[in-house]
């Protein structure tokens, strides 16, 4: 008799310290160890995450080439152009890197991220934050945007632009460019089909950015 | 000499006999199934955050992309919690006036962080990294649930070793294809074989490793 009460005794207490050892300690769960997001109050400001010191640049990211990471001309070469008719002198007016469609079908994806939301899928300026009530954003079939220079898109992205909020944190440096492609895109698909007998079957931008025609060696090591 | 026990203490003892064998075998059950359960996962319970910020209204009335916000998604091991700045993108203008913002506001003017309560926690030992699932065709709805029509997150799986395994096992069961990752719509084609014979198709297509690869402990455990 008193066996098999010592085998449900140890039933029981193998039960119990099943529950015990599921519910009781999480010290490997929980280790001491900073992961991202994670606050520290080790640090005054209780980030774990620690800001780079003002002015560090990590290796292999000096951002020497203006045009590309500014979309501004160098100084040295900022033409003194008629002010009148350009209102965007010092921004570059070529794309620099040669754009293909791998670059324009990225584009369109970053694009439908990050600008649909006000600029609207077609870029009328209609998106939904703008039906929520935020100011109308830009539609990039006015005159204005048209005859803008790309590199004033890559201000605009970077800087802000009115209401619009910088983007140089959300979106790298590439993809910027590569939305301003598909802007591009979409300006020549909202144009007079009449006026602007394109070659058929090619929805890469044309006319004045001619990107296809001034391959510059910088298209390479630029990885964000 | 009178005997000790009376005739039916027989029965008793036979009883006792096979009901330990029942209630071991029961409170077994009990321990594994607790186990499993959303009182030791967490999973379905809603999280109160300090802001009453609304996936179902971001995701699902706005359409705003994941990626919008969880930037990181596509290229670290976090998805990318975003900055005070992104919700001023929109909320400068937009509830700018709204006491539930105020936090929000508070962070933008002192530059102290907002402070959200993580919701899908995993133990310190497992290793995970956003960006190789979200490369290799799993997408968000397929852990994190339908989070369009959550106003409050909670975490939708377990969370626990053997719901990992269950597709580092069978991946086909689960991938999709790559426009539809974002998609939190999307489900596995109802007929098993159909989804399995797309799945595999995938599984090539992305040159997901076999399972000696995904099941090896320090796959997750590094």
């Amino acid at each position: 008799m008193s066996r098999f009460r010592n085998t449900f005794g140890i039933g029981v207490l193998l039960a119990v310290v099943c529950f015990a050892g599921a519910a009781c300690r999480h010290d490997m769960q929980d280790q001491p160890k900073i992961k991202p997001y994670r606050g520290s109050s080790f640090f005054g400001d209780g980030l774990a995450s620690r800001p780079p010191v003002q002015g560090t640049i990590a290796r292999g990211h000096l951002r020497s080439d203006t045009e590309f990471y500014t979309g501004k001309k160098p100084v040295s070469s900022a033409s003194p152009a008629p002010a009148s008719t350009n209102p965007y002198t010092d921004d570059v007016d070529t794309f620099p890197f040669p754009i293909t469609q791998e670059t324009v079908v990225r584009g369109r994806e970053r694009y439908e991220i990050f600008c649909s939301v006000c600029h609207g899928m077609t870029g009328h300026g209609d998106g939904m934050i703008v039906r929520r009530g935020f100011r109308r954003a830009a539609s990039f079939h006015d005159d204005r945007l048209r005859q803008a220079p790309v590199g004033h898109f890559f201000d605009a992205i970077t800087n802000g632009w009115g209401a619009m909020p910088p983007y140089a944190a959300q979106v790298p440096v590439q993809d910027r460019w590569a939305i301003i492609a598909y802007v591009r895109a979409l300006q020549l698909s909202q144009q007079n089909i009449k006026t602007q007998p394109g070659p058929s079957g090619t929805p890469l931008p044309q006319g004045s950015s001619q990107p296809q025609s001034q391959p510059t060696p910088a298209a390479g090591g630029h990885q964000e | 000499m009178p005997q000790i026990f009376h005739h039916s203490t027989n029965a008793l003892a036979k009883i006792t006999i096979y009901g330990a064998v029942f209630i071991i075998v029961a409170a077994l059950w009990v321990a594994v199934e607790l186990n499993r359960s959303s009182w030791n996962t967490g999973q379905w319970v809603e999280r109160q955050q300090p802001v009453q910020f609304s996936h179902k209204h971001h995701v699902g009335d706005d359409g705003i992309d994941c990626r919008y916000c969880h930037t990181s998604v596509e290229t670290a091991a976090t998805a990318g919690m975003p900055s005070t700045a992104v919700c001023m993108s929109c909320h400068k203008q937009i509830w700018a006036d709204s006491p539930y913002l105020e936090p929000v506001r508070a962070s933008f003017r002192t530059g102290k962080p907002l402070e959200w309560i993580r919701v899908h926690d995993l133990p310190d030992y497992a290793y995970f990294n956003h960006s190789i699932h979200v490369q290799k065709g799993v997408g968000c709805s397929t852990c994190h649930g339908r989070v369009d029509e959550q106003p409050i997150m909670y975490q939708a799986a377990t969370l626990q070793m053997e719901w990992c395994l269950e597709c580092h096992r069978e991946p086909e069961k689960f991938v999709r294809p790559k426009n539809r990752i974002y998609d939190m719509a999307w489900r596995p084609v109802n007929t098993n074989s159909e989804q399995l014979a797309e799945g595999f198709r995938l599984k090539a297509e992305y040159k997901i490793q076999g399972r000696r690869v995904l099941e090896s402990c320090s796959t997750c455990h590094r």
